[in-house]
């Protein structure tokens, strides 16, 4: 046998490196062909990508219809806060929580009120909103707090006297602030930033005093102008004279109050008057409806063996029947619109109790409660871990293919970005899918349970966010998911990945 | 009549040199030897069989030879490069390039068509693709087959496709081809087809071929056979000094 032969400088240059772009042509070729057939881990992606589209759109939708039905509920009982507002004396808390709700919302006509009303210059007044608003984040902090934690700090005290207490013994406040590591003072400078507040806490109490003289002298002024118009109409409670008494008297008594300062339009005065009529009228039905004679009247119509409720008779308000008992105080027309106006608030008081429990507070992460936070944070584990397998199952059926192009050539980071690639385009198929059935699951859901309040409030950018957010999170979790199954298989011998079977 | 390498070697310039090669698995805690000490040279333009019952140590053999696997010990030379030496990435320049590979099961890709399954080394080997898809056709050519290139794998019988198999192996212009029984899967005029084929690359354009082979028809055609028994080379002979049951070899010739 001869000896081998002298080593020969190893004349094998570097292999060519594969192009991102030469990648992803072969990868499509090979794709476009296997696309289907790995169905059982698309599959996987579409079921994983669905139910975190599912749970994204519905607290979406959760959020958009609660917000709405706020505004809605609020709009609805305009007319008596505005009441409240120019009639009765305003408190420390009241102004606080007025002009900080001013501040955050950045609603300069409120400021712009305030500022009239008083007399004070917006300057004072934009200041006063400033420290309001942190005035309210501390107290709200105090509020919100767990019991054991507020008794150590602040023992029983709540609002302005936990913040008394504080400025008194401030050092043992801070002690123990610090002994609670994981408590958070709220605030961009944290505890510093409750440290300058309590420096200028006495000063704004005092400005804050003299805001609320200035104002409640102005409410007062207020009131003996309605008193006086109410005694020359004979003494009725303000809300039936608003309504019913004519225009002209009602529009002179609004002049009279927003020469004050009071922030009083015309167009505030119509809603008032037409939203007092409604609630006048639904008093005086309820009254009807209670009344003894009116009852027993209403049991012999509808031949009832037992007296039923007044809502069950607000039911049928349409019933001819009862329309022939009501036609002395109400036309047919206008018990239409009471009977719907009743049933729009009960459906308005029924979802907003439904949409209490499932609404977080602003500050947390996308609107979201901390339930839902969690079950998102679970659902994307559950995706990450199904995915995993689905591309561990389609990698290992492969191996015969990856040890065919390792002897044809193929380097071991090709393989790896091919594999990649794949898997990313898979995550982007069953991600698009999963997204479109994810939302069509939660809309459908969504509209059955709110009905036109989900249209009349669609939050189509959130809805877009959340399919773009769901489609990113679908082809991230297949290409991290097959980074390591594909790793492997790359860097196994062709011969030991043939063996495989 | 006794092999005389060194009368055999005249004037042959070596290509592929295993010396003293051991490769060994291990069954739990028991060592199996599957290469148990080969020193073998392979000369260029050679046709060489390699032959040997099942789990004598031919694949092994065979992957060694190929760059597929690592031997325990000892060295493979190919044109003079000791695998052993060579990185990842120089392994699949090695394997792109130098050798070709015809597998008994084909392994072409499924979802290719034959033209892309036979240009896919080329892709590996940076070749633009304008000129990938000419030599893929220029090769696709060569084994009869030009026609067929916009089918898929399953469109083809077992013969078309283990055709295609060696243009693919062809790609890069490979000085050695490997082929790992490949008529094995075939039946008696296919593999005739292919042995044809085989025999012709050898001939007209030099290819070296190694070939692990039970059939008779391919032990004519090669220049020289190797036995392999216990990870052993048991015997070696020059063709022309072994006479070969043939069949239907002489027909074969004239068609």
């Amino acid at each position: 046998m001869s000896s081998p032969p002298v080593i020969r400088e190893i004349d094998v240059r570097k292999q060519h490196r594969m192009s991102l772009r030469e990648t992803w042509t072969l990868c499509i070729r090979g794709v476009k062909h296997r696309l289907f057939r790995s169905a059982l881990t698309l599959a996987v992606v579409v079921l994983a990508v669905a139910f975190f589209m599912f749970l994204l759109c519905d607290s979406m939708y959760q959020r958009a219809v609660g917000k709405g039905v706020d505004a809605e509920i609020a709009s609805s009982r305009a007319a008596q806060i505005q009441l409240t507002r120019l009639l009765t004396p305003a408190t420390a808390t009241s102004a606080m929580r007025h002009l900080a709700a001013a501040e955050k919302a950045g609603d300069e006509a409120a400021l712009a009120e305030a500022a009239s009303v008083t007399g004070l210059p917006p300057e004072e007044i934009a200041a006063l909103a400033g420290l309001a608003a942190k005035e309210r984040l501390y107290t709200d902090w105090f509020a919100k707090m767990p019991v054991g934690r507020r008794l150590i700090l602040v023992k029983r005290d709540l609002g302005r006297d936990a913040l008394r207490r504080i400025l008194a013994e401030p050092d043992a406040f801070f002690r123990q602030l610090a002994i609670m590591v994981d408590l958070r003072v709220p605030g961009p400078r944290k505890a510093d930033g409750l440290r300058e507040f309590l420096a200028v806490f006495p000063d704004y109490v005092s400005r804050m005093d003299a805001f609320l003289d200035r104002w409640n002298a102005k409410v007062a002024e207020a009131g003996r102008f309605t008193s006086a118009r109410l005694a020359a109409a004979g003494d009725p409670p303000e809300t039936r004279w608003i309504p019913g008494a004519p225009e002209a008297e009602t529009e002179a008594w609004r002049a009279s109050v927003a020469a004050l300062g009071f922030s009083f339009s015309p167009e505030d005065l119509a809603t008032m008057r037409s939203q007092l009529r409604d609630a006048n009228d639904e008093a005086d039905l309820a009254d009807r409806l209670a009344d003894a004679a009116f009852r027993d009247a209403w049991k012999v119509k509808f031949r009832e063996a037992t007296d039923s409720t007044a809502e069950e008779k607000m039911g049928r308000l349409g019933d001819k029947r009862a329309r022939e008992l009501l036609a002395d105080a109400f036309p047919a027309a206008r018990l239409d619109e009471l009977a719907a106006n009743h049933s729009a608030k009960n459906r308005l008081s029924k979802l907003e109790r439904a949409l209490a429990a499932s609404l977080g507070d602003d500050s947390a992460l996308l609107g979201l409660s901390g339930r839902q936070l969690f079950l998102l944070a679970i659902s994307f584990l559950v995706c990450m871990v199904g995915i995993a397998n689905a591309m561990l199952m389609s990698i290992t059926e492969r191996y015969r293919e990856i040890a065919t192009m390792k002897c044809l050539g193929a380097t071991d980071s090709y393989i790896l970005s091919q594999f990649m690639m794949e898997a990313a385009l898979q995550g982007f198929f069953g991600g698009l899918v999963g997204v479109v059935l994810g939302f069509a699951i939660s809309t459908v859901r969504s509209a059955l349970a709110f009905g036109g309040h989900l249209w009349a409030y669609f939050p189509a950018g959130d809805v877009a966010l959340c399919a773009l957010f769901s489609l990113a999170a679908g082809v991230l979790l297949a290409a991290l998911a097959s980074i390591q199954p594909s790793w492997s298989a790359s860097r196994m011998a062709p011969m030991e990945a043939m063996r495989v079977e | 009549m006794k092999f005389d390498e060194a009368k055999y070697a005249e004037g042959k310039e070596v290509l592929v040199s295993v010396h003293d090669v051991h490769r060994t698995f291990w069954r739990g805690e028991e060592p199996v030897h599957a290469l148990d000490g080969i020193t073998l040279n392979i000369y260029r333009g050679e046709y060489i069989c390699v032959m040997g019952p099942s789990g004598s140590g031919k694949s092994t053999f065979f992957n060694a030879v190929g760059g597929l696997d690592t031997p325990t010990s000892g060295r493979v030379f190919i044109d003079g490069v000791d695998m052993a030496q060579l990185n990842a990435n120089e392994l699949a320049f090695l394997r792109c390039r130098k050798i070709g590979y015809v597998f008994q099961q084909f392994n072409l890709n499924t979802t290719m068509t034959a033209l892309e399954n036979v240009t896919l080394p080329m892709v590996f080997a940076g070749v633009s693709s304008d000129e990938a898809r000419a030599r893929g056709m220029a090769l696709l050519d060569r084994v009869n087959l030009a026609d067929r290139w916009n089918h898929r794998p399953k469109e083809m019988s077992g013969g078309q496709m283990q055709r295609v198999a060696i243009a693919r192996s062809l790609a890069n212009h490979p000085s050695i081809l490997l082929c790992d029984e490949p008529t094995g899967n075939l039946d008696l005029k296919s593999g005739k087809e292919i042995h044809w084929l085989l025999h012709d690359l050898n001939v007209k354009d030099g290819v070296t071929v190694i070939c692990a082979t039970h059939d008779p028809n391919m032990l004519a055609v090669s220049s020289r056979m190797v036995w392999i028994s216990d990870g052993r080379i048991d015997n070696i002979a020059e063709t022309a000094n072994v006479k070969i049951e043939q069949n239907s070899l002489g027909t074969d010739e004239e068609a």
